[in-house]
């Protein structure tokens, strides 16, 4: 059976028809192995089947002594049992995201977008949602330890006191600081503070996935340091080359936002978005046209590009004849339509278009970037710069030099102040051997990772949820980063370091509140605190003049064209600093739906030309550096190009991402070896050979699948599984997406339930918004106590997350188009699932929730087997026992306490936070006042940074869901089961250039449905 | 030798034999469903506390308010067990030495907690909150019996999942006007049942027997 014409599929072996696929799909119970011994070690297997589970269920019977501990003076306002939240922020390179912490009884629960904040908007990204768990990790350092044995602050500041003696003679010429890009100007000072006292000091920031070539770019273009912010609200069209601008981005969340107020049809002038890209990315995939181009191509692309919008066809403005690498592009006929296309539209939208260039990008595709953009009248309005402060910029060649010199002993003391270098500098830079000559190596971080084992000293980094600092989004605007809890294991932050060592009082409080008197108005401290940021302190932009452009030449590329290998910072660990986040190693990737792996992506027909198949581990070697990686075969890779994500393979992460130590295996592949200084983000030349051994990957994105009959009666019912259409089609058909599927009328098999007049709980998800970030799925996981089952339990289909980011591709699987679909339940009104519970676990609300009870739930699991969406999930092992271990009770403190801990043998799903809807409710019962639409959020609807999930009541005329259902681009997923889902989804509607379109009249069929 | 034959009658018995396993099996179920009840376990429980507090003495006779100590039982889920420093309010001029309050005043002086024994426990994954019953008219007496009477705090209802249903599915004879919810000796005037049923239809009170109501 081959699905070669079906229009859309979720995987390559389902396109191809797989036979084994086939097979699996076909059994009743397609996650059911044989449970043998797995070969994975008891710690591990233990740390992963909990690592984000739950309170262990004191047992509720009065036979069991309970105690209830008070305070002997309770603070004022502190009401037990109740949650607070706080405004606070976290710095992610150098650019604050603003966020709302909730905490309970103390401690910090769960953490949620600040509204007020332009850089989140009230939305968060999976970092910031997967934050509690890094947070609570047993993994954590708790000790300031020496040469492996237990020290303390005290002792450290005594055996710094000589290194940092203010009456040394050499202005601290054998002091060398590694530190992260920080945007914290509290950060900064101490940094200015330390090179004023200590003038020879050398700082370096490192950032493994960092801008550097972009600030670079913008010094090259303007002649200082600048860093773009971009205006999506005003980019009527977008042309990304080879840049992830939503998801590898310090500004993705917002980017994210604003471009999907232009994605719905409704906002009027839709925008239009060009993705040029090596592999398939967000971007890509929210793309109205998308080019697959190797990284080393895309150069090439923007100088065709610029010939046209800014040569004599387009604005007149001389632009340099196109190079050789460029011409030979331009042979190809798709590669030109798509050029000419996106001139046209750029030329056309002057003032209002936006062009960027990816970090992986050369400093001179960001200058020439910058001029095409000033060319098109759109500095100043959808792109602005401001200055790149020192201390946010990564810089390789003085990490390179640094290390250098300390090989060379010049460096006496060497502090690495938070980040992993010796972990994710790149190969040539040796940074294990400078900390091993320098005579006093110090290390500050949060866990004894990679680094901290190459160093004398080690020192417990505070969390930002335990710290006070502070933090500036890229328009400036100053945030204040306070704690929720003292800090747990005493850590200090890297101010605080710094300050301690120039022998100044190394209070958190008083050195940002001392940053901010110099700023603002100490009056108005409270008032930061409470808003999580000061109104208007944004920076202006500034002027910007383009230098002479022989400064920022592009070079052709030479040397070995053959197989291209590209890193990228992985959506999920970024550099790895998440390695340990069993919330983030299971997430599924958004293009693959890897979980618990890295792997070197390539595309259908290069995997042809190379002769490797899905799984098979290869040796891939550039510059006689070589590296053993199981292949991933990725629709969309380019062809000629190669991608594997960085942050895997960790050897002193934890139990949960690796250890040595523990005796845990690295998850995925340190990709190290292959990264040199000089060629950070693309590597040429690679050769790969098979080895012959294959490794299995636990993907998600075949799970769940439709057998044989039941996609022949798919295809009879719908004209295409996902609905969508063009922005001209909408316009012709509004109602297209209620056209997609022919059925019979819908008769009832049963008498419909009266429903008393009250709330009637509905959703509504845009897929003309939803860029499948995964934020909402991070949010569910720690809302709702959702536990991590780890790899062997994710290749049998057991993975729990409540909600599934769907991805179906189309086309051809070497250049596909896609959609991304979050499903979580669909509460139907008719909902299958109840009907086939032997034990009413599964019942109605007379508001139309699909209640799930646990404790009723006897594990049967005839409710998931009929359940259409397959969105119930079951805990096929106690995934929480291991929170009793003495070693993993911090992490019980994650949990939230108002919902449940599910134990062995229970089935769960979405409830559409039934704890939510229950608090607001009393609340607004006990204030004798309706509840007000929008008043409860759902966990995934607060956190979706393109506002694309809704929740509220449906009895609600006015209510925005009530609205948003009758849209005539809203349906029902399977409406024609006659299930009623209470959550309907609004059809994705793309803008493409009716210049690249060839004429379609492929919308619904008004005549026989 | 003659072989031993079981007398004819003998048969009899064994026709009562299913009888027996019966009746076994009847006296096992009822035996697990009495004596595993809450109404047998819970009520009446009554621990002994790490300090003898008398609500006879502060809450009957001195006719101290429950709110005075239970601050937040009006706002939130929990009604909160009071700090040592509510109680110091008092006992830092009355009864300073005390033998039985020594533990008070070395939680005040150490600011280590009292360790207080619940008395009345739900299981986990019920929750309860107190903030929507005695808003709407339901007593603490209707839960907590008269605790205004009680030297040592006991457990006077089961807390069974059918006894919340019980007043769920039928809350008249238990709501009253809000302000006498803390009053304990409060007895209507008139017929419970039917000042319960005007209240609920003045006030639009219509409790939810949804499980989702309580299990989260």
């Amino acid at each position: 059976m081959s699905n070669e014409t079906a229009t859309h599929w979720r995987s390559l072996r389902e396109r191809a028809g797989d036979e084994a696929l086939a097979e699996r799909v076909s059994r009743e119970f397609t996650d059911i192995a044989p449970e043998t011994a797995d070969g994975v070690d008891r710690r591990r297997f233990l740390q992963l089947m909990g690592a984000s589970a739950a309170l262990a269920t004191a047992s509720g019977c009065n036979w069991e002594e309970e105690e209830i501990l008070t305070f002997s003076s309770r603070p004022q306002d502190f009401v037990p049992g109740a949650t607070k939240s706080y405004a606070t922020a976290m710095d992610l390179f150098g650019a604050a995201k603003g966020l709302r912490v909730t905490t309970f009884d103390g401690r910090p629960i769960k953490v949620e977008g600040n509204p007020l904040h332009p850089s989140s908007g009230g939305a968060t990204d999976v970092h910031a949602q997967a934050a509690i768990l890094e947070f609570y990790d047993p993994d954590r350092s708790r000790a300031v330890i020496r040469g492996g044995a237990p020290s303390s602050w005290e002792e450290f500041g005594a055996a710094m006191s000589t290194a940092f003696d203010p009456g040394r003679g050499d202005q601290g010429a054998g002091i060398g600081v590694i530190a992260r890009a920080t945007g914290s100007p509290t950060d900064a000072r101490m940094r200015a503070a330390l090179l004023e006292r200590f003038p020879r000091a050398t700082w370096v920031a490192w950032e493994a996935a960092s801008d550097e070539n972009h600030v670079r770019g913008t010094e090259l273009a303007f002649g200082r340091p600048l860093r773009a912010r971009y205006d999506f609200r005003r980019a009527r069209r977008v042309v990304a080359l080879d840049a992830d601008f939503l998801r590898d981005h310090a500004d993705g969340v917002r980017h994210s936002a604003e471009l999907a107020e232009g994605r719905r049809p409704e906002s009027g002038a839709m925008n239009r978005v060009y993705a040029v890209e090596s592999r398939f990315t967000a971007v890509g995939a929210t793309a109205d046209h998308r080019l697959p181009l190797r990284a080393s191509d895309v150069p090439a692309f923007l100088e065709l590009l610029e010939e046209r919008v800014m040569g004599d066809q387009g604005l007149k403005r001389g632009a340099p004849a196109p190079g050789a690498n460029a011409r030979r592009l331009a042979q190809n006929e798709t590669v030109r339509h798509f050029v000419d296309a996106a001139a046209q539209d750029l030329l056309a939208h002057r003032g209002e278009a936006l062009v960027l260039a990816g970090k992986g990008q050369a400093p001179e595709v960001h200058a020439r970037v910058a001029r095409l953009m000033d060319a098109l009248d759109c500095v100043g309005r959808t792109v602005t710069f401001r200055p790149a402060a020192d201390a946010t910029r990564s810089d390789v060649q003085a990490l390179r030099s640094l290390c250098a010199r300390a090989a060379a002993g010049e460096v006496e003391t060497l502090l690495v102040l938070g980040g992993n270098p010796v972990y994710d500098a790149p190969a040539d830079v040796d940074v294990a051997a400078a900390l091993e000559r320098a005579e006093t190596s110090v290390h500050l971080g949060l866990a004894v990772d990679e680094t901290a084992r190459a160093c004398e000293w080690h020192l417990p980094q505070a969390h930002f949820l335990e710290s006070w600092s502070d933090a500036v989004a890229l328009d400036g605007t100053y945030s204040v980063v306070q704690p929720t809890i003292l800090p747990l294991f005493g850590g200090r932050g890297v101010a605080q370091v710094v300050a301690m060592l120039l022998g100044r009082d190394a209070d958190g409080l008083a050195l940002v509140r001392e940053t901010f008197a110099q700023r603002f108005d100490a009056a108005g401290w409270n008032r930061a605190l409470h808003d999580g940021l000061v109104a208007d302190s944004a920076e202006a932009p500034v002027a910007v003049a383009l230098a002479d452009e022989s400064s920022y030449r592009l070079s052709e590329p030479t040397g070995d064209t053959g197989l291209e290998l590209n890193f990228y910072a992985c959506p999920k660990l970024i550099d790895g600093r998440y390695a340990n986040n069993g919330w983030l190693q299971e997430l599924p990737d958004f293009t693959t739906k890897l979980t618990w792996d890295n792997a070197l992506m390539v595309g259908p027909a290069t995997a042809k030309d190379l002769g490797v198949e899905h799984e098979d581990v290869v040796r891939v070697t550039i510059d006689g550096a070589s590296l053993e990686l199981p292949v991933f075969i990725a629709p969309g890779e380019a062809k000629g190009s190669a991608s594997v994500a960085l942050g895997y393979g960790r050897s002193a992460a934890g139990v949960v991402g690796g250890s040595t130590t523990d005796e845990v295996f690295g998850v995925g592949v340190d990709v190290r070896p292959l990264r040199k200084g000089d060629g950070l983000w693309t590597a040429r030349g690679a050769r790969v050979e098979r080895t012959g051994r294959t490794y299995r990957l636990a993907t998600t994105t075949e799970h769940h699948m439709i057998d044989a009959a039941g996609m022949e009666a798919r295809e009879q019912r719908l004209d295409r599984l996902v609905p969508s259409a063009t922005a001209q089609e909408f316009a012709e058909h509004p109602d297209f997406a209620q056209h997609v599927v022919h059925h019979p009328p819908l008769e009832s098999l049963w008498k419909d339930v009266e429903l008393p007049d009250g709330h009637r709980w509905g959703m509504s998800i845009d897929l003309s918004a939803c860029d499948g970030c995964n934020a909402c799925v991070i949010a569910c996981q720690a809302e709702n106590n959702i536990p991590v089952v780890g790899k062997e339990q994710v290749l049998k289909g057991r993975e729990m997350h409540w909600i599934r980011m769907d991805l179906y591709f189309s086309g051809d699987p070497d250049a596909p188009e896609a959609v991304t679909q979050p499903v979580a339940c669909q509460q139907c009104e008719h909902a299958p699932c109840e009907q086939v519970c032997p034990v009413a676990a599964t019942v109605h609300t007379q508001e139309g929730l699909n209640d799930m009870v646990y404790n009723r739930c006897v594990g049967t699991r005839y409710c998931s087997n009929n359940c259409p969406f397959k969105v119930r999930r079951f805990n096929f092992f106690n995934n929480t026992a291991f929170l009793d271990e003495p070693e993993n009770e911090l992490l019980q403190l994650a949990q939230n306490p108002d919902v449940t801990v599910r134990s062995r043998g229970v089935m769960e799903k979405c409830t559409f936070c039934v704890q939510r809807i229950q608090r607001t409710k009393i609340d607004a019962k006990n204030d004798r006042r309706p509840i007000r639409d929008g008043e409860i959020q759902t966990a995934c609807q607060q956190a979706c940074p393109p506002k694309a999930i809704v929740f509220g009541d449906l009895a609600d005329d006015d209510s925005q869901v009530s609205r948003l259902h009758a849209s005539p681009r809203s349906y029902a997923l399977l409406g024609e089961l006659n299930i009623r889902p209470r959550n309907q989804y609004l059809a994705r509607v793309t803008n493409p250039n009716p210049a690249l379109v060839p004429a379609s009249t492929d919308h619904g069929d008004h005549d026989h449905h | 030798m003659q072989r031993f034959h079981f007398p004819r009658w003998t048969n009899l018995l064994v026709r009562g034999l299913p009888i027996v396993a019966g009746l076994t099996g009847v006296y096992l179920v009822g035996l697990v469903a009495f004596g595993g009840s809450p109404d047998t376990l819970a009520v009446g429980y009554a621990p002994e506390q790490p300090i003898p507090f008398s609500h006879r003495l502060h809450a009957g006779e001195l006719a101290i308010d429950c709110r005075y100590c239970h601050t937040t039982v009006e706002e939130t889920a929990h009604a909160a067990i009071p700090p040592a420093a509510t109680c110091m309010n008092c006992h830092e001029r009355i009864k300073t030495d005390s033998p039985l309050l020594r533990p008070l005043r070395e939680a005040v002086a150490t600011d280590r907690p009292i360790e207080w024994i619940r008395v009345h426990d739900l299981a986990d994954y019920a929750y309860f909150d107190h903030s929507a019953h005695v808003t709407r008219g339901v007593s603490c007496v209707s839960c907590h019996g008269r605790v205004d009477q009680m030297d040592v705090v006991e457990q006077v209802e089961p807390l069974s999942m059918g006894w919340c249903l019980d007043c769920h599915r039928d809350p008249a004879p238990n709501v009253r006007p809000v302000d006498k919810v803390f009053d304990l000796a409060w007895e209507p005037r008139e017929d419970a049942r039917s000042l319960g049923e005007r209240l609920i239809a003045e006030r639009g009170i219509a409790p939810s027997t949804d499980c989702s109501t309580c299990h989260r």
